[in-house]
């Protein structure tokens, strides 16, 4: 607990934390579920290739999220890829630019060029109104990410997409086991792809998954995923591979397993944070829940005019230094990445929430190695920062 | 089953029971001392650190930096990924054609058209199935970005000759070695040739990790941009100025592939041995013999298996009946790329009759851990039966597809 400022990490302090405490949720199955599952895979010797444990991952999904197709992937980046391609279009595609990269760099590994567009500044997705002023003749699709696990506007891009003839799809990499209502995310649009990489809720190590309820696409992205001749369901222009393992696909179900459990300690986590920020002033929590389900897998909060003379930049820097790991995703959007600037120079002044939320917003841990103490610690510290911010400033400047 | 008794049968094609109860793989398979594996995969919990350039993939790039003698080794996801990468950044991503041989793998031209690039397809080496630097040459264009030679299963590619004709033409030499693990060219191991080769750590391959590849090369420049390319293209800054992807190998992967390279000896020692029973046990059967490997071949990956005029039945029928028997046999790269019929609108030589004319000479027979030299004599004790019986065997399985 710090009492004076000197007491801080950046004063020559103690570090709140001895090793540091990351953002992003690293849940690990117990050793002992581990050691079963993969005991059987060395008993089975099917190391990839389409074997049983990817086969009952794909049904296991697309069970859990009431979809009728799941299609697992090496990783969420080459699921993007893979449903862009399956999609069958040419053009532009119409994609917000506050999102992880991968988002739009799948446009261009399936022939497809990005047309940026800007987020609804209290959910961070896009919108109706956000996509269709970025409308061009050439627009063949919309690309929306359920950013935070917020589930984007669906029904009125739904809409959009069957008045324009668009075809619509998401990155729901940060949305397995969130809904709208009474639907899961994985069952909007023409089809939706998840991550499963080690900092998501479900936990693969690396890995993805493709859903639809499209039985046409779903054949597309089950040939599109390996070259077997044994796995050929549709003619498709490509194929790669986009397999995943068995090891991949056993590390997936048990964290299925565990799903429930993890996403319950994630909520705890978040009321615990949400009780104190409340009283922070110049923080204010994103909140998650307002849809439906929810996996509570990022802590997502934005600096207000009121934390002056600190900022977003500032405060972070204050937290790594006492091993605080927090993330300013995305402190810069992907339009102002310089291979986007360089090719597409035209979008730069043209998103203003995007700006806005770059410089704004960033997250803090969350996830199962995280206890409530931690929380308060972490809460602590941000109390500390906020109520001493007139002095803090003194010593950045 | 039986073989001998004169009785057509037993051969599981006809209803008999099959040779194996459990079958018999094309692929390596091999895994290393499993305690070994759960000791890493013990770390990998300890340390929280899954993926995103872990201990392992270090430790195992640093290993395969070593073995092939390079200065740099990057790992990925799998090769594909490798391949796409070492593709698109051969011209940036400006569109052009990439000159591949026609007798490959049917992976290749896909990988190729994931960069944006147009498959070329040209001939090979009618001994070694390399390809072929006179058929290369013919079809250099304004739009070539680039040519992609494979070391082959029984043979390192011409290296010398396809350098010279891509530096005469300003563009790189690509090489997929996913064969060649282990293996020499020019005397040196795999792996120092052309921009850079690129391997396989799939399961079937020599070193399992589940799934897995990397590359080699001595360019440090590219050897960092791939760095860069397989995690986002995001750069120290924070900032991305290439168009990438996730092409990450992950700690659970990059552990089993350890785990295997610390028994990679006895695995190429095994290997030979198939090989040497295989060459052993077949020896005079009328019509079979083994595809030529040269001295550059160590790993002896697959076994390719060459039927001629003399062998009673098609090689078609042959490996219906090996099949049939749970010796899971396949045909090697038939058809050649140029016939595929999704690649006939590209680019190819005027001539390309070797790929042609080798395209029904092979079978790749059982190899690997799960295939022991006691399954190998058996399978030769089944051929030679067959040589002896074949007319017979032809004549029904004619009569079998002709009911059909």
């Amino acid at each position: 607990m710090k009492s004076t400022i000197n007491d801080l990490a950046i004063r020559g302090g103690a570090p709140e934390f001895e090793a540091p405490v990351h953002v992003g949720q690293l849940n690990l199955p117990t050793w002992e579920s581990f050691e079963t599952g993969f005991k059987g895979i060395f008993e089975r010797e099917f190391y990839s290739n389409h074997g049983p444990l990817e086969r009952e991952l794909d049904a296991r999904i697309a069970d859990r999220l009431g979809v009728k197709h799941a299609v697992s992937i090496t990783n969420g980046t080459i699921a993007l890829m893979l449903a862009a391609r399956a999609l069958n279009v040419t053009g532009k595609v119409i994609v917000p630019s506050f999102t992880f990269p991968a988002t739009v760099q799948c446009l261009a590994w399936a022939g497809l060029e990005p047309v940026f567009c800007d987020v609804d500044p209290e959910r961070h997705v896009i919108t109706a109104k956000t996509v269709e002023a970025a409308l061009t003749p050439d627009t063949v699709a919309i690309l929306g990410t359920h950013l935070w696990g917020h589930i984007c506007h669906s029904e009125e891009l739904q809409a959009l997409a069957r008045s324009r003839g668009l075809r619509l799809m998401y990155d729901a990499a940060h949305a397995f086991g969130a809904s709208d209502g009474n639907t899961m995310a994985g069952g909007f649009g023409d089809l939706e792809v998840f991550s499963f990489h080690a900092t998501k809720v479900l936990n693969a190590t690396e890995g993805g998954c493709i859903t639809t309820n499209d039985d046409d696409l779903a054949a597309r992205v089950r040939t599109m995923r390996s070259f077997h001749e044994t796995e050929t369901y549709a003619q498709v222009p490509v194929r790669m591979n986009g397999k995943m393992s068995e090891a991949q696909a056993c590390m997936a179900l048990i964290s299925l397993d565990e799903l429930d459990v993890n996403i319950r300690h994630n909520k705890t986590l978040t009321n615990a944070y949400w009780k104190r920020i409340v009283e922070i002033p110049g923080l204010r929590l994103i909140d998650c829940a307002k849809q439906g389900l929810h996996n509570y897998q990022y802590l997502v909060l934005e600096v207000t005019e009121e934390a002056h003379p600190l900022n977003r930049d500032i405060i972070v820097n204050i937290l790594k230094s006492e091993n605080i790991l927090a993330k300013t995703y995305f402190k810069r959007a992907v339009h102002r990445m310089e291979y986007y600037r360089d090719r597409y120079p035209e979008f730069m002044d043209t998103l203003p929430v995007t700006d806005w939320l770059s410089s704004v917003i960033f997250q803090l841990p969350i996830g199962q190695s995280l206890t409530e103490g931690d929380v308060a610690r972490i809460c602590n510290l941000l109390e500390f920062i906020m109520t001493n911010k007139d002095t803090l400033d003194v010593i950045e400047s | 089953m039986e073989v001998g008794k004169g009785d057509m049968s037993t051969l599981a094609i006809f209803g008999g029971k099959p040779m194996f109860d459990s079958i018999r793989p094309t692929g390596q398979l091999a895994v290393g001392e499993t305690d070994d594996f759960f000791k890493r995969a013990r770390q990998i919990f300890d340390r929280r650190w899954m993926t995103n350039d872990g201990p392992f993939v270090k430790e195992l790039e640093e290993r395969l930096k070593v073995f092939h003698g390079v200065e740099h080794c990057v790992a990925f996801a799998n090769a594909s990924i490798a391949i796409i990468l070492a593709a698109h950044n051969a011209s940036d991503g400006e569109a052009g054609e990439i000159i591949m041989p026609s007798f490959s793998y049917r992976g290749l031209p896909h990988l190729v058209r994931w960069a944006g690039h147009d498959p070329i397809f040209c001939d090979v080496d009618p001994e070694l199935h390399t390809l072929d630097p006179r058929s290369v040459e013919k079809t250099i264009t304004e739009r070539t970005r680039a040519i992609l030679a494979v070391h082959n299963v029984n043979a390192a590619c011409d290296v010398d000759g396809l350098q010279k004709i891509a530096d005469d033409n300003g563009i790189p030499l690509l090489l997929d070695s996913v064969y060649a693990m282990g293996n020499t060219c020019n005397a040196a191991r795999t792996g120092a040739s052309g921009q850079l080769e690129i391997f396989s750590l799939h399961a079937t391959k020599l070193v399992n990790g589940f799934e897995g590849g990397y590359v080699t090369l001595n360019d440090a420049a590219l050897a960092d941009k791939l760095r860069m390319q397989r995690n986002f293209g995001i750069n120290e800054t924070g900032d991305i100025p290439v168009l990438a992807l996730n092409g990450k190998l992950n700690e659970i992967h990059a552990a089993m592939a350890l785990t295997c390279l610390d028994q990679l000896d006895d695995i190429m020692a095994e290997n030979r041995q198939r090989f040497t029973a295989y060459e052993k046990t077949f020896s005079n059967i009328p019509g079979l013999s083994f595809a030529r490997y040269t001295d550059d071949v160590r790993n002896y990956g697959l076994v390719l298996l060459h039927v001629d005029q003399d062998w009673p039945l098609t090689r078609d029928q042959t490996i219906a009946l090996l099949r049939a028997e749970k010796a899971l046999v396949r045909p090697y790269c038939d058809p050649p790329l140029h016939m595929d019929p999704n690649w006939a609108s590209y680019g190819r030589a005027d001539n390309i009759k070797n790929s042609e004319s080798l395209r029904h000479d092979f079978i790749q027979m059982p190899v690997g851990k799960l295939t022991s030299l006691d399954d190998i004599r058996q399978m030769a004790k089944l051929m030679r039966w067959i040589s002896a019986n074949g007319e017979d065997i032809s004549q029904r399985l004619e009569q079998g597809s002709a009911d059909q």
